[in-house]
């Protein structure tokens, strides 16, 4: 089965509306597109459409601070504070962040406006971010760390984040499906993301210029994500024959920096300088806004690229139908699947993680059950304004100190890590690290 | 033709090379709705009726409209001088700083030179920020003694909003206009115009390479709309909905020197017109690459709205007004000056000479067979979105010329008269510039 009837039955499989998939693999760029933009105007999607590519981002903004460091503008192991002298966590490092590591909350989505002020603005907003663990103890993903980055970078570069990523990484890349501004993505066909069970357009096109850097405003066409895959992949060579970054930055970037608690689920099992390092033999990123998702794995030994965006319906079905099996068929290697509760329930000493948990934006109260834990989920106000409640689930143990939950949500299996302190709990993981109290 | 519209609006198109259009209209109690050819030529994406185009100019209309809800609602009069409610106001001339009224900046008869396309930022003080670089801003003409359509009058109009509502233009836009006719495709900033269908501009068959303007001119120029939105707002102009007596906006408030190519008069925000014997009050817009055009006939209630996004844009919406008129109304659309069929004696170096205002030369030489040529020139921000232009200048009376620049299809007139202080002024495009050599 071609690709394209692939993730055309894929897409009408799992309700997503309109996806697109670019694949370089033999040598070849195989692309397709399915379904529609936006079900309201009912513009198609094709491989030139660009959608919202999320976190994958990340990549580009740590790209953006590796060409810093080889131009010895910044060092790693500086403390940011010596170049943002107002950042209010100026002790952690250039690599904390890069690695999320920093250790302050790093889910600030605070809109700081639309002018090219707003990185420094939302620099000044993290003065009120939470202290979440000490700088460099362990992985917590942080949004808010890649926005200090991107302002790192214009700061450093005397311009705006949007512009050196567009004269720094796009141009030299020759990518032209491509935009960060909404007045730039009014040039392509440009897919909206869709929310719910029915699929309803998000109202809200585009999420705050402030978090740039972090994921909010890039639109690609997967082909753009592939090639700057293909550019890793040669060591920072862009397939054009451009240089975006020298070789040995691109192996920092792909060097274990920090082993993901619970890693090798929703995400990888270790990180490098902005980039996830899957255990299977891929490296990559994910990335979501609201009603839009992107899955983009670079399997160097293969000389293998995958990038896919979809814009509402269910994405783990995509990757699971498309994404997986492309990868799995090109490449030979098995790429694991979603983790699955165990058949058979076992009993769980709930001594060393029962108690309270409390995070900047939520709070955790875990109490041992029959088989396995109670966790019941805390929202924080951002949360409940987004619509989460208070609610408890019953959660089986997994894999060493990592327990998931019996029932699926949305088509998958919540996991949650215990990070352990002398036998008892200090932190409850979900993907970021939540204290005791 | 009414009722076979959506076919010519396809002849009309082609004729005209516009790649794509839609047209709406309101007739004896029904709205009729059309479109054709494309959004876009690189993503092919189908013109809709529900598709936004850039409406221009025809926003100034909208301002107009708002700062006539302050007036109604007693919070200032057309006589208040500007620099009452904005202390800050200053221009080059410190008459006009001193003495400019709402009403000026309504009628287009500041004398300020009206094209300074400033940018000054994305961000939500771009208006206010517009307003502080206006400080330089130099005079086509002495306050109130003639007519010169003012961008930036608008903008300034659109920053006492924001000092007498402590809002956004956009905003105060949204609640006193979108949201209480139930406007839904009707938008400022690109990231809302995206969850729509969205035209671009096209410019010699080609996409233009920006989608739009600068943020700062928004209230002379920024709306986004369908064509049937448009129509609404003209609709509420016949009736209550708006303003308690809309009807004040078209008292006449000057006299248009070149009443060949817009209207005879200016009123508040509208242009005024008679054509067989019956009130028009119309606006258009222009904007890179996009044009539309607005008719209101109050006797008759019929409202149209029509929207290109290329081609001889201005002779199309000509043609299918004149067409449409005729059908709907029995009203003849005035025709624009043509050449004489026979030449007519006038000696054009009189005439000759370099005519100036910012963003703006105008260069009449004449040969040595007494043959005349025009030269059209863009300076300042616009400058390297349009190319210079040449044609032939040909006279149809004293003081009355016409020419047709490459590309256009319709001739445009030009007319000549001297102001009381003996300077020589040609009136063209809307516009007074005086002779500086």
């Amino acid at each position: 089965m071609d690709l394209r009837d692939r993730l055309a039955e894929a897409a009408r499989g799992h309700g997503v509306p309109g996806a697109a998939v670019a694949v370089w693999h033999d040598g070849e760029l195989h692309e397709a597109a399915t379904g529609v933009l936006n079900t309201v105007t009912g513009v198609e999607a094709t491989t030139d459409s660009v959608f919202q590519v999320g976190s994958t981002t990340k990549v580009w903004t740590a790209a953006l601070v590796m060409q810093l460091v080889a131009d010895g503008l910044v060092k790693l192991d500086k403390p940011v504070g010596t170049y943002l002298p107002d950042f209010a966590f100026g002790g952690v490092t250039v690599r904390q962040l890069l690695s999320h590591t920093a250790g302050f909350d790093g889910d600030v989505f605070e809109d700081t406006g639309r002018g090219d002020d707003c990185l420094e603005k939302f620099l000044g907003h993290l003065g009120t971010a939470g202290r979440v663990h000490e700088p460099g103890e362990l992985f917590s993903y942080c949004n808010a760390g890649y926005c200090v980055l991107g302002a790192l970078v214009a700061r450093l570069r005397g311009g705006t984040w949007e512009q050196a990523v567009r004269e720094r990484l796009l141009d030299p890349l020759g990518a032209t499906q491509a935009a960060l501004f909404g007045e730039e993505a009014a040039l392509f066909r440009v897919s909206a993301g869709h929310i719910g069970p029915d699929a309803t357009v998000y109202p809200r096109w585009q999420m705050p210029r402030s978090n740039g850097p972090a994921g909010a405003t890039m639109c690609l066409a997967p082909r753009e994500l592939v090639a700057f895959g293909r550019t890793l992949a040669a060591g920072g060579l862009a397939p054009n024959g451009k240089r975006l970054l020298p070789e040995e930055s691109v192996a920092a970037m792909l060097t274990p920096q920090v082993h993901v608690p619970g890693g090798g689920g929703a995400l990888a099992e270790r990180w490098g300088l902005g980039v996830e390092l899957f255990g299977w033999g891929a490296y990559g990123h994910d990335g979501g806004t609201p009603g839009q998702s992107t899955y983009w794995r670079i399997v160097p030994e293969a000389d293998f690229v995958l990038a896919m965006s979809g814009n509402g319906g269910s994405f783990a079905g995509l990757i699971a139908d498309v994404a997986r099996p492309v990868i799995e068929e090109a490449t030979g290697l098995t790429v694991p699947g979603p983790p699955l509760p165990p058949q058979v329930l076992e009993p769980v000493d709930g001594a060393p993680y029962a108690g309270s948990y409390q995070g900047p934006q939520l709070g955790y109260e875990v109490a041992a059950a029959e088989d396995g834990l109670d966790v019941t989920l805390i929202p924080g106000p951002l949360m409940e304004s987004m619509g989460a409640t208070r609610s408890t689930t019953r959660y089986a143990r997994l894999d060493g100190e990592s327990f998931i939950a019996v029932e699926a949500e949305d088509g998958r299996h919540d996991v949650v890590t215990f990070v352990l302190r002398d036998g008892r709990a200090a932190y409850l993981h979900n993907g970021r690290a939540v204290a005791r109290v | 033709m009414a009722g076979a519209m959506g076919q010519r609006l396809a002849e009309l198109i082609a004729q005209y090379e516009v790649p794509g259009s839609a047209l709406a209209y309101w007739h004896q109690g029904e709205l009729h709705e059309f479109a054709a050819g494309t959004l876009n030529v690189d993503t092919g994406v189908e013109a809709t009726t529900d598709a936004l185009y850039q409406i221009g100019s025809i926003t100034k209309v909208w301002t107009a409209t708002l700062i006539m809800q302050q007036v109604e609602q007693g919070r200032l009069t057309l006589d208040t001088p500007v620099i009452e409610v904005l202390p800050e106001f200053k221009v080059a001339d410190p008459e006009a700083t001193k003495n400019t009224t709402i009403r000026h900046l309504l009628s287009h008869t500041s004398g300020i030179d009206g094209d300074q396309f400033i940018d000054t930022g994305r961000g939500d003080d771009c208006v206010e920020k517009y307003v502080a670089a206006c400080a330089t801003l130099a005079q086509n003409h002495p306050l109130g003694v003639t007519q010169s359509y003012c961008n930036s009058g608008f903008v300034f109009a659109g920053r006492v909003l924001e000092r007498l509502t402590g809002k956004r233009w956009d905003d105060v836009l949204r609640e006193g206009i979108c949201e209480p006719l139930g406007l839904t495709h009707t938008w400022t900033l690109p990231e809302d115009v995206l969850r729509f269908r969205a035209a671009m501009g096209h410019e010699d068959g080609k996409t233009v390479p920006v989608w739009g303007l600068m943020r700062s001119v928004g209230p002379a120029g920024l709306i986004c709309a369908r064509p049937a939105d448009v129509v609404a707002f003209g609709r509420a102009h016949l009736g209550g909905d708006l303003l308690r007596d809309p009807s004040a906006m078209w008292e006449p408030q000057v006299d248009i020197p070149n009443p060949y190519t817009l209207g005879k008069q200016w009123g508040i925000g509208w242009i005024l017109d008679e054509w067989s014997g019956h009130r028009v009050i119309s606006h258009g817009g222009n904007t890179i690459g996009q044009h539309a055009m607005l008719w209101v006939v109050p006797d008759t209630g019929t409202v149209v709205c029509v929207t290109a996004n290329g081609g001889k844009s201005g002779a199309f919406t000509r043609a299918v007004a004149t067409e449409l008129f005729a059908e709907l109304d029995g009203l003849t659309v005035p025709p624009s000056p043509t050449p004489p069929e026979t030449p007519v004696d006038v000696d054009v170096r009189p005439y000759a000479g370099v005519y100036e205002r910012a963003g703006s030369r105008i260069t009449l030489s004449v040969d040595d067979d007494g043959g005349a040529r025009v030269r059209l020139e863009a300076t300042g921000e616009l400058a390297s979105l349009h190319e210079p232009q040449e044609a032939d200048f040909v006279p149809v009376e004293e003081n009355l010329f016409v020419f047709r620049p490459p590309g256009a299809g319709d001739w445009l007139a030009a007319v000549f008269f001297d102001l009381a202080d003996g300077t020589r002024y040609m009136h063209m495009g809307a516009r007074a510039t005086p002779r500086i050599s």
